[in-house]
Formats: C-alpha cells, sequence, structure tokens
C-alpha cells in the first residue's frame, strides 16, 4: 500500500528567501527536512520585488530582533555570496539629509548605529558631494554607512535553496498549505490512511517522533516534528492555526521604478532621503545588474497576493526620488513592479517557538530588513531545531555551490574553453544579455525544478535585457519544450495558467525534437573561409594540436599554464607600461602552414538582414575579402518571419512578401559566396563568406595603436577573432517593450510585442492569443491585427496614443478596414488586469496637448492578449561598446554621407542605424555602408599592414582586461595576410604612457584636415540622417577654383542622400536644405522641393550634390506645411 | 437646379504613398473622374475598387514534419469578398516538402482562377 502521506523530521513553509536559508542551514543536519511552496517558483512574494538592499543596520530599534538579526545577517552576507555564487556588492549606502531638521535625524540615527554596533559616519554637504555628485543640490549632508551592500534576493534565494536541494532538503512546488495540526489533538479518524501514532516511522532518513500534520490545498500531508513558518505574507495564518496568541500582518505594497543601466552608475551608494514625519522617503540605488532602482512608497493594501502596481504610485515615488535626484524622469525606465511587505501588529519580527506551541518555529512579520536578516535568522532557527532534534551533522553536507559566471562575462580564454566543451555555448539566444543556449539547457535541469518560463529568465538573465525578451522568448519557449517535454501553450509564463500562447499545434513536441535530432553532431561552420579560433594556450608550440574552425578547441588543461609565457613573447619595456592594466599573457601564433584559416578581412558586416546583405554584396562588388556574420541559421533578419506582402516596389519593381523579398537579395549574395570569386580578376576578386548561427560579442575600433577592427564572435564550432580594415553595422533593431511605457497593474502572461508574436506566428505556428487588443498602430501591428483575424483570433481594436496613426495608409485600409477592426486614436493603455494571463487592459484618453491620459476616461475592456506596437529602437549594443557616438534622436550612431560612424572605418546602416518605413530603402542605405567600407578599405590597406602585430596584441590585451575584466587571448594578427601577399611586420613602438583612454578611444573618422558640416533638423523635421557631412580640404580648392571644362573630381559628382522624418503631418509641405556660415545666422537655400502631404509614419529622402553642400559650414535641414 | 454627383473615395493601397483617391459617378453609375492619384497604378486600382475590389491574401500553413510553417500567397489579388472563403480553403491544404518558392500549392483557389504559390522554400 503506498502511504497517503510523505514523513520528515522537518517541514518548511515557503520557499522565500527565509524559508530557502532556513532548508540550507538544516541540510547541515542529518535530518529529513522538505520545503513546501505555495507558488510555482522560488522567491514568488516579497523575495522577488524588494529593494534589494543588505542594510548595514543602524536603523532597527536597539534591542529588537529586527536589529539583532539585520546587524548579524549583514556580517553574513559577503562570505555567503562567496560559497554560494551569488551577487552581492559592498555599495554603502547614504541618508540623505536636505534641511536643518534631517541633519538632527541623521545624527540620532547616528547614536543608534553606536547602539546597534553599526560602523557609520556623518558627512558635511562637501563630503557628499564628492562621493554622489549627482546628488541634488539641496542636499545639505549625509550618514555614510560603509558596510551596508546590494544583492540579486532571486539569486541569492535560488543559491541557497539549490544548495540545500543538492545537500538532500526536497522541493515541493504549488503545494499551498491549509492546515497545521497537532498529531496528539487529532482523532484516529482524522490521521492520514496508515499512519500509525506510536509506530517507528518506516522511512529510514526520518528520525524524530512526529508531531504535526501539514495539509496542503491539493489534500496532500504531510507528517513532521518540526514545522518553520516562513510563509511572508501569510506567516500570521500559519501560526495562528497553532498558536493562541495572535499575528496579524498588513500586507504592503510597495512599488518600484526599474531604469535602463545607462543610468545605473548615476549613483554609486544607496541613497537614501532622511525620514521624516511624511514617511521614510524613497531610495536610488545601483542594483548588481548594473540599473538603477528607484522607489518604494508603502501602501497598505487587502489583498496579499497583489502585486499591481498603481498609476498614483508610480507617480508619487517618482517625485519623492526626484528630491535626491532632479534628473530622474519617466525617460530610460525599463519596468515597474510592486512587492507586498508583511508588516506585523507587533512592530517586530516575530522568529521561534510560540510559548504555546512548541516544535512549531515561527519566521513571521518577516518585513523589511527581513532579506538581510534572512541568514542569521535561519541559522538560529536551524540551531534550535537541530538541538531539539539532537541531529548529528550531516556527513556529506557541502557548504558550496560552485557557479560560473555567465559565459557573456567571462574572458574570451574561459568562452572558448566553454563552447569546446559544450557547443551550446557557443549559441547566443538572449541578444540583449547574451544568454547561451548551454546556460538555459543547464538551468532547465538544475537541482529545483524550472516549472514557468519566469524562472528561467530570473535564473538566466535571458529575457530580462532591453528588449523584454520580444526577441528570444519564441525561442526560449521552443527549448523549453524540447528539454521538458511541454508544448508552448502548457508552458506557463509566471502563476499557473499563465500559458505564454494559446495554441500549439498538436505535433509541435515531435517536431521539436526531431528537428533537434538532426541537427545534434552537425555543427555550423563558417561557409566557406573559415577563420582561426581564439587559443586557450599561448605556447608557441608546433606539437600540439592547432584549433582550426570546425574542431573543437583544445583542452582546458593547458590553460593554466599560460601565464609564465608572457615574457618570451613581450618585450619587458612593453609589458611594464601595461602592468597597471594586469596585462593578461598575450600571445601571437601564426597560423599554421598551407592552413585555410584566414584571420583579416577587408570588410566585416555584422548582421544578415535586409541591410547586411546589401552591404555584403556591394562591397564584394568593390573587390573587397567580405566576411558576413549572422546570428541566425538563415539570412534574411526580419523578413523572414514578414510573410505579408508589400515590399520591393522600389527595389523590384514588384510586390513581394518578405521571404521572396530576403531570396532575391541572397540570390545576388550567393554569387559573391564562391571561394572561386577571390581569384576572378573580373570582379576584382571580391567575395563574401558567411558565418550564420554566429554572434557578435563586442567589436574592439581601431584606435592610436591599430588602424585594424577586431571583431570578436561566437558559435557552436567556437570563438573566433577577425580583423577588419572596416566593420559595417547592420544589427537591427528592437521593438520597444511594455517596461518601456509605465504601464501600471499586473504583469500577466499574453503581452506580446508585435514582432514577437509574429515569431510565434509564421515561424512556430503558435497562436499568441484569442482575444487581442493591439496598442500602437504600427505597422507591423497593423499587419499582426490580419494576421490574427485570419488565424481565427477576434481582434478588438488598435488603440494610438497619438492623433496620427503611426503606420502606413495602405496598412490601415487592408488590415484594419477590411477587416472591421475599429482604430482608436489619442487613446492608450493605462493599465493591465490579470494575475496570471492578461484578463483585461484599461484604456484611456489621451490630452493631445499633454499627451497625458486623462483622468476618468478608463475604460476596461476583456482580453487575454495585448500586442505592442509602439516603435522600433536601433540596436546598438555593439556600437554603444565600441564607444561609438550614437544620437539621442534616432538612438543610432551618428554618420556622416558615407555612413561612416564617429570611429574611423566602421559603418552602419539599416534600422540599426535609423527607423526605416520601408525595407527597400534599409537594402539602398547597406548598399552606401557596404560600397563606403569597401573603399575605406581599399584606402587603409597600406597603413595597417605596416603596424606591428606585438603592439596590436598588446593593446587587444589591456582593453580586454580594462572593459570586460576578461583576460582575452588575442587573435592571430602576426600573419596579416593580404590577397596583395604582403606581411606584415615591424618593431613593437612604444606604447609606455598610454592612458587607457588612449586605448580604448577610436580613432575618428575625421582626420588629415577633413571638414565635418554639422547637419541639423530644422522646423518640423525629427531628425535626419547623415548628422554630418565630410567634406575633404581638395574638394572646397577645386570648387573654389573651378574652371569651365576642367576634369571633375569624383568626391565634385558624389550625391549625398538625406533621410529624414517630420514631427507632425504636413499638407502640402516644402522640404529646404539650407547652407550656413559661422558667424552668420543667414541661411542660403541650397535646395528646396515639395510633396502632396508628409506624416512622421513615412521616411522620406532628399538627394544634393556634395559639391552644393561643400562651401558652407553648417547645413540645415527643415520643412513647411502649406499653412505657414 | 444643383446636380449632386455621387462620390466616393478610398485610400489607395498599391504602394507606401497611400494617395487618397476620389472617384465620381455620372448618373449612369459609371465613373465620371479620378482625381488623387499620383500614378496610373492608381488610377487602376480606383476603377478596380470603385466596382470589385481586389485583395492579395497571404497566409500560413502547418506542413506535416516542419515546425516551420509554409508560407504562401495568391499569385494574383483575389475578390476582397472571397477573402474569407480563400484563407479557409488555404488552411486545408496539406503541403509535402520539399517545397520551392513559387511552386503552386493550391491551384485555382475557390475558383477565382489565381492559384496560391509558396513564398518561400522548405526542406
Amino acid at each position: 500500500m503506498t502511504k497517503a502521506y510523505t514523513s520528515c523530521d522537518v517541514c518548511i513553509i515557503g520557499a522565500g528567501i527565509a524559508g530557502a536559508f532556513v532548508a540550507r542551514e538544516l541540510s547541515r543536519f542529518d535530518l529529513k527536512s522538505v520545503v513546501l511552496e505555495a507558488g510555482n517558483d522560488i522567491a514568488c512574494g516579497a523575495t522577488r520585488a524588494n529593494s534589494a538592499i543588505v542594510h548595514a543596520g543602524f536603523d532597527p530599534k536597539p534591542n529588537t530582533n529586527k536589529a539583532r538579526f539585520n546587524v548579524a545577517g549583514a556580517k553574513m552576507y559577503p562570505a555567503l555570496a562567496q560559497e554560494l555564487s551569488f551577487s552581492y556588492q559592498n555599495n554603502g549606502s547614504l541618508v540623505v539629509a536636505f534641511s536643518e531638521e534631517d541633519l538632527e535625524i541623521i545624527n540620532s540615527l547616528a547614536q543608534r548605529a553606536q547602539e546597534n554596533h553599526v560602523e557609520v559616519r556623518v558627512l558635511n554637504q562637501e563630503e557628499l558631494r564628492s562621493l554622489e555628485p549627482n546628488v541634488s543640490a539641496d542636499a545639505c549632508g549625509a550618514l555614510l554607512a560603509p558596510t551596508a551592500g546590494i544583492c540579486d534576493p532571486y539569486g541569492a534565494c535560488l543559491a541557497a535553496a539549490e544548495n540545500a536541494a543538492e545537500n538532500g532538503v526536497a522541493f515541493s512546488f504549488n503545494s499551498r498549505v491549509e492546515k497545521i495540526e497537532p498529531l496528539s489533538d487529532l482523532s484516529k479518524t482524522d490521521l492520514p490512511e496508515g499512519f500509525l501514532p506510536n509506530a517507528a516511522s518506516e522511512d529510514d532518513d526520518v528520525h524524530c517522533t512526529p508531531k504535526w500534520l501539514i495539509t496542503c490545498e491539493d489534500e496532500s500531508q504531510y507528517v513532521s516534528a518540526f514545522v518553520v513558518n516562513a510563509a511572508g505574507v501569510h506567516s500570521d495564518e500559519l501560526h495562528n492555526q497553532v498558536s493562541a496568541t495572535k499575528l496579524s500582518i498588513t500586507p504592503r505594497r510597495g512599488e518600484y521604478c526599474l531604469y535602463d543601466t545607462t543610468l545605473g552608475t548615476t549613483f554609486k551608494h544607496t541613497m537614501f532621503q532622511a525620514p521624516s514625519k511624511n514617511g521614510k522617503g524613497v531610495l536610488i540605488t545601483p542594483t548588481v545588474h548594473g540599473n538603477l532602482l528607484v522607489g518604494p512608497n508603502a501602501v497598505p493594501q487587502d489583498h496579499k497576493d497583489s502585486l499591481n502596481t498603481s498609476i498614483s504610485g508610480l507617480r508619487t515615488i517618482i517625485h519623492a526620488a526626484q528630491k535626491t535626484w532632479p534628473g530622474l524622469g519617466t525617460r530610460d525606465m525599463i519596468t515597474n513592479f510592486a512587492g507586498v511587505r508583511s508588516t506585523g501588529n507587533t512592530g517586530d519580527f516575530e522568529i521561534g517557538e510560540p510559548s504555546d506551541a512548541p516544535g512549531f518555529y515561527d519566521i513571521a512579520c518577516f518585513e523589511s530588513p527581513g532579506l538581510t536578516s534572512a541568514p542569521a535568522v535561519a541559522l538560529h532557527i536551524a540551531q534550535e531545531i537541530a538541538q531539539a532534534a539532537k541531529a548529528a551533522p550531516n556527513k556529506r553536507f557541502n557548504p558550496i555551490r560552485k557557479r560560473d559566471h555567465r559565459f557573456i562575462h567571462l574572458p574570451n580564454k574561459l568562452r572558448a574553453q566553454k563552447v569546446a566543451q559544450d557547443a551550446n555555448y557557443g549559441r547566443v539566444v538572449c541578444r540583449c544579455n547574451g544568454t547561451t543556449e548551454a546556460e538555459i539547457i543547464e538551468a532547465l535541469h538544475g537541482p529545483l525544478p524550472v516549472l514557468c518560463l519566469d524562472a528561467i529568465k530570473w535564473r538566466t538573465g535571458a529575457m530580462m535585457g532591453r528588449c523584454h525578451g520580444g526577441f528570444c522568448s519564441p525561442e526560449i519557449a521552443r527549448i523549453m519544450a524540447r528539454e521538458l517535454g511541454i508544448s508552448p501553450d502548457k508552458i506557463d509564463k509566471r502563476t499557473p495558467d499563465s500559458s505564454i500562447v494559446a495554441t500549439a499545434r498538436p505535433d509541435y513536441l515531435d517536431l521539436v525534437a526531431s528537428a533537434n535530432a538532426s541537427h545534434s553532431g552537425e555543427a555550423p561552420v563558417p561557409e566557406a573561409n573559415q577563420i582561426s579560433s581564439i587559443k586557450d594556450s599561448g605556447k608557441d608550440d608546433e606539437g600540439k594540436s592547432r584549433a582550426t574552425s570546425g574542431a573543437s578547441l583544445s583542452a582546458s588543461s593547458e590553460g593554466s599554464s599560460c601565464d609564465s609565457d608572457i615574457v618570451s613573447v613581450v618585450p619587458a619595456q612593453a609589458k611594464r607600461s601595461f602592468d597597471f592594466l594586469q596585462l593578461p599573457n598575450t600571445p601571437v601564433e601564426p597560423n599554421p602552414e598551407g592552413s585555410a584559416v584566414k584571420d583579416c578581412y577587408d570588410v566585416v558586416v555584422v548582421g544578415g538582414g535586409a541591410a547586411g546583405i546589401a552591404a555584403a554584396n556591394a562591397a564584394a562588388a568593390q573587390g573587397s575579402s567580405v566576411l558576413l556574420i549572422d546570428r541566425e541559421a538563415k539570412l534574411g533578419g526580419i523578413l523572414k518571419q514578414c510573410v505579408h506582402n508589400g515590399f520591393g516596389l522600389h527595389r523590384f519593381k514588384e510586390e513581394l512578401t518578405g521571404p521572396e523579398y530576403a531570396k532575391k537579395e541572397l540570390q545576388d549574395l550567393s554569387f559573391w559566396n564562391n571561394p572561386a570569386r577571390a581569384l576572378d580578376a573580373s570582379t576584382q576578386g571580391g567575395y563574401v563568406d558567411i558565418c550564420h548561427d554566429s554572434a557578435v560579442l563586442r567589436i574592439y575600433p581601431n584606435n592610436k595603436f591599430h588602424h585594424d577592427q577586431w571583431v570578436i564572435f561566437t558559435n557552436k564550432t567556437g570563438l573566433y577573432s577577425v580583423s577588419a580594415l572596416s566593420v559595417v553595422l547592420a544589427t537591427g533593431s528592437r521593438e520597444r517593450s511594455i517596461g518601456a511605457l509605465n504601464v501600471a497593474g499586473s504583469r500577466p502572461a499574453g503581452v506580446f510585442s508585435a514582432g514577437s508574436a509574429q515569431n510565434f506566428m509564421n515561424l512556430q505556428g503558435c497562436l499568441p492569443g484569442k482575444r487581442v487588443v493591439i496598442l500602437g498602430s504600427g505597422d507591423i501591428g497593423l499587419i499582426m491585427a490580419r494576421r490574427m483575424v485570419s488565424q481565427g483570433a477576434e481582434v478588438l481594436g488598435v488603440y494610438e496614443l497619438m492623433p496620427e496613426p503611426s503606420g502606413l495608409r495602405r496598412n490601415i485600409v487592408q488590415c484594419l478596414d477590411d477587416f472591421n477592426i475599429p482604430l482608436h486614436l489619442s487613446k492608450t493603455v493605462v493599465r493591465l488586469e490579470g494575475e496570471g494571463r492578461l484578463e483585461a487592459v484599461h484604456v484611456a484618453s489621451v490630452d493631445p496637448k499633454g499627451m497625458v491620459p486623462v483622468p476618468g476616461s478608463e475604460e476596461r475592456i476583456e482580453c487575454d492578449t495585448l500586442l505592442l506596437s509602439v516603435g522600433l529602437l536601433p540596436e546598438n549594443e555593439l556600437a554603444h561598446r565600441a564607444l561609438l557616438e550614437l544620437s539621442p534622436v534616432t538612438g543610432g550612431a551618428v554618420v556622416d554621407q558615407n555612413l561612416e560612424t564617429s570611429a574611423s572605418g566602421i559603418f552602419a546602416c539599416g534600422n540599426a542605424l535609423h527607423i526605416h518605413d520601408l525595407v527597400d530603402h534599409a537594402s539602398d542605405e547597406g548598399e552606401i555602408a557596404g560600397r563606403a567600407a569597401a573603399l575605406h578599405a581599399k584606402r587603409n590597406f597600406a597603413s595597417v599592414s605596416g603596424e606591428t602585430p606585438a603592439v596590436k596584441a598588446e593593446v587587444l590585451a589591456a582593453v580586454h582586461t580594462s572593459n570586460t575584466a576578461a583576460t582575452t587571448k588575442p587573435h592571430k594578427t602576426q600573419t596579416c595576410m593580404s590577397k596583395a601577399g604582403t606581411t606584415c611586420s615591424g618593431e613593437l613602438s612604444d606604447v609606455s604612457g598610454a592612458s587607457l583612454k588612449d586605448i580604448v578611444t577610436p580613432l575618428p573618422s575625421v582626420a588629415n584636415g577633413a571638414l565635418s558640416l554639422e547637419v541639423t533638423p530644422g522646423d518640423n523635421l525629427r531628425y535626419c540622417v547623415p548628422q554630418k557631412i565630410t567634406v575633404i580640404p581638395q574638394l572646397r580648392e577645386e570648387l573654389a577654383s573651378a574652371i569651365p571644362g576642367a576634369q571633375v573630381s569624383q568626391e565634385a559628382q558624389d550625391v549625398v542622400k538625406f533621410s529624414f522624418r517630420v514631427t507632425r503631418r504636413l499638407e502640402k509641405p516644402r522640404f529646404f536644405i539650407q547652407g550656413g556660415m559661422n558667424g552668420s545666422d543667414k541661411l542660403e537655400t541650397i535646395k528646396s522641393s515639395k510633396a502632396l502631404i508628409a506624416v512622421p509614419a513615412e521616411m522620406l529622402q532628399i538627394k544634393v550634390k556634395l559639391a552644393d553642400l561643400a562651401p558652407y559650414d553648417y547645413i540645415c535641414l527643415s520643412a513647411r506645411g502649406e499653412e505657414e | 437646379m444643383l446636380v449632386l454627383q455621387d462620390l466616393t473615395s478610398c485610400v489607395c493601397i498599391c504602394c507606401p504613398l497611400g494617395c487618397q483617391l476620389e472617384i465620381s459617378f455620372d448618373e449612369l453609375g459609371e465613373i465620371e473622374e479620378i482625381s488623387g492619384q499620383k500614378c496610373k497604378r492608381g488610377e487602376a486600382y480606383a476603377r478596380q475598387e470603385a466596382v470589385d475590389p481586389l485583395r492579395m491574401v497571404t497566409a500560413v500553413l502547418f506542413v506535416p514534419g516542419s515546425l516551420e510553417p509554409l508560407s504562401v500567397k495568391t499569385a494574383q489579388a483575389i475578390p476582397k469578398q472571397a477573402m474569407a472563403e480563400v484563407l479557409q480553403a488555404i488552411s486545408a491544404c496539406e503541403p509535402r516538402v520539399p517545397i520551392r518558392l513559387g511552386d503552386v500549392v493550391l491551384a485555382d483557389v475557390c475558383g477565382t482562377g489565381v492559384d496560391v504559390i509558396a513564398t518561400k522554400d522548405l526542406d
């Protein structure tokens, strides 16, 4: 007979930070412990949503549980973070004073700190300012607590729980405890089936005499000697079941706004505000992930599990935080969230056994500083239980939970080893945070089960980046389906019943499994010419097997011997000069004789969408050797999922679907993607090599030490580094996500970016949802409205914030009007409703003047899906890391008429540069960039081939160490083979005295006396590209001395194409290109043109001769409507 | 006496410009004048739209053995009123791999005289 119950020594209720640490501490003893968690993951409550602060401990009243455990817990964190591999930073905290009254409060806090034995120091205004220059001018002093820190609460909880599981603790999720009863109180009939009160346990692992019967919602039962009540906001309810001394918890919501990593360095310390009669104030803090966190407020609410944010709450915290940092707004906000604190009626933590319930241990009313206190409380509780149980130590206890840093944060040497060990490390799935397939698979098969998509997000960082999973969630769903055997319509996003898509085809799982079987063992090898791997060893020993592309990188055992090799490679002088950068080993190793491995290309194109393919073709047509690197298995970028028609009217004079357009472009590419082309004199030897399934991790621009660009990328065959004379960035764009919109309410499943839904539908055959609201009238949203209706979903309406639709008019007609889908202008979604899957959205009218929702105009619309088509943003992670100048308006690089960025030899095109309305224009722009990149390579070939490889290696190594904490193995620059057959060589030049800034600063694109004319958007224009015009002095001279009939230079014949968008709808507009001279406000019109209509949705283009622009100092583009 | 003319307007969907077209009819119901178009395609579109609107239809459908669905389109525009029927007919197709771009997946869909063709290769 199977037992109807589970026996254990200790039952821990709740897998938040308290339960997880208790489980881990108890696993030191020979006790059978079980953790019962109501949710489907660890850290479902306050642990997931809080300020993530390890408080120093000056704040709690002396001699309280809060003070005792806070101070003790804070001291434990640094060692625990080491032992268990979770993120923790000791950044220190400041309580900022803004008035005389505040200063008094700070002094009394300092007094309290002394009583609590916490180190603090009172700072005056000057000292505060020097520590935190961005703090408000009104700040007049602060209390510094140097021992305070920040941590990753989910990571800490996961670490403790996994370590507990590895040491034998069992975890049961979706197990909400309903009843706790002392066995002695129960009549025979109430005992679980098969339980004999006085018999010894049949389970050998269970040592203690059972005392409690625990019954879960699903009727599963547990019998245990001890119970730990770590049930967060519900801890009062459990306590009250066993004790006559009643507790009562008031759930208090705390709302937060999280900001992009671009703001993550605004403050180094956690910035509190001095508490006042009006409340504790809100804090601003950096997070361990590099973001900036603002919050919380404290709003009592009725419901214990509701995590909805409110419109007013979000407004309040931003307003309050502006006191500390007046620069704060909604810009760069990436999400908002709420957590619920367990504020008890006693004002203190309730820790330990109630007098009337021995064997029952409370960790109740565990509000702030609960996160900080959890390890100390856990230690205390575990010791009490072990003593009462007379438990022997667990001899197999291992306190260490070792986890590697994320792949993306590893030095290249270790990355290469990882890929060699497991090819899935070479497949970057999350492009924003660099999470690899191997890391996702590892998390799926970790010590604790993964029961929802968000568990992967929190464990691996995937889907947590700027696109909020817009790109990678369809792919991660596919990996989850394959690894766990759950099809996407059964995978929950977060809570139970929060499926990520409504339907998936019935044979989804079989197809995913068979696709995997057919691919395994067949790593994608660079198609034509192979390129070198980064070596894991600097030894120049010919006997060792060479890592060539396609072969696995050799063993990790060689790695450790590197550090001693350096002296033989690099002369002492250079070494000394870089000591301050902790110079890693910098081997330079020649290619094996006769190897097909290639290190160098004239042009590397990053991104194989429309612009990238066009750039590669155009560069090859100029005779360049080109490497095209793309992330996906098939080239074509986003065109692959755009199965609707409407592409190619300009470029091919016919209307094509996305895949058809891509195929036409790829036909040209296949001509160049042929090794024979390299020897073809009729095409000047131009060719294109292709690396698909490959992610570029970093581009190192040329600088004053080397005149080529270094591109580091990875795929399943290894980690690679190539040298290029030019790089074209064609990395496309990403969609704005819900987080950026500051929508209040819950965070349910069923909210998709339109492109993400398109991917699910058109590439995986899943239907995202059945009752759909679309926010934003961008083209993808309109196209998706039609697609969803065609596939049987109901589309309730499209809501547009602006008074104008932002998509093309033809799409309004053929996607909305044809299907009777209403378009609501000047309306937006202000709140989401639904704990699991989306249940409703609340829309409000928008006042077109202030662009704010009109109070009282809210309307509730029941739906299960919200698609967002609220704009695209250039994908600029690589450009950003390469220190290229970016335009705050377009989000892309600042370029000149050749689409060359601020770094010499790096070009940008397509949606990576600015958002295009039509793919045809992106292709055209790709051609311009590709051609210019090829010409740049031709011009610069000579200067690069004379450079010294050893210096380059030094610089590369130094750059890697300083920027990424990575000790990269540089690529082999020793034999920089050119097509002409010259081999570069040279003496090691003196690089001593070079500052870090010198090393990472790219060479400017405007050099050798060339002039850069600034181009500014004037009246009615939002932006124009290019933002500058480069004019060589010779051109001006030629124009000044122009003799009729004389030969005209190429530059004088060049045509500049301006792309721009208007800010608002203009009837019968006229467009002006005007030039001005320094020292004068007068603008001369160079060219004007007109149109019938101009709307912000459409990109406009004007061509003008470079010669006409060249005489001026600056250029202004503007538009004027008929009415003006 | 003022003679009122029948007038209808529509947005041209031939290209991204989206011209606002106006079509006026004479007393016999014949098209008298078309205005607002910037090219000949617009005029042809207006003539067609006024009497029998046509639309291109694109769709995706499941192919046995391939997780990636097949994308298809009507080789030419079909009558707008037949769209739902055509979508229905397309979803009932069961093409087999390998499929090349341009392959006819469904000939003469719903008696429109128009074929449904594949818009991608699928192996």
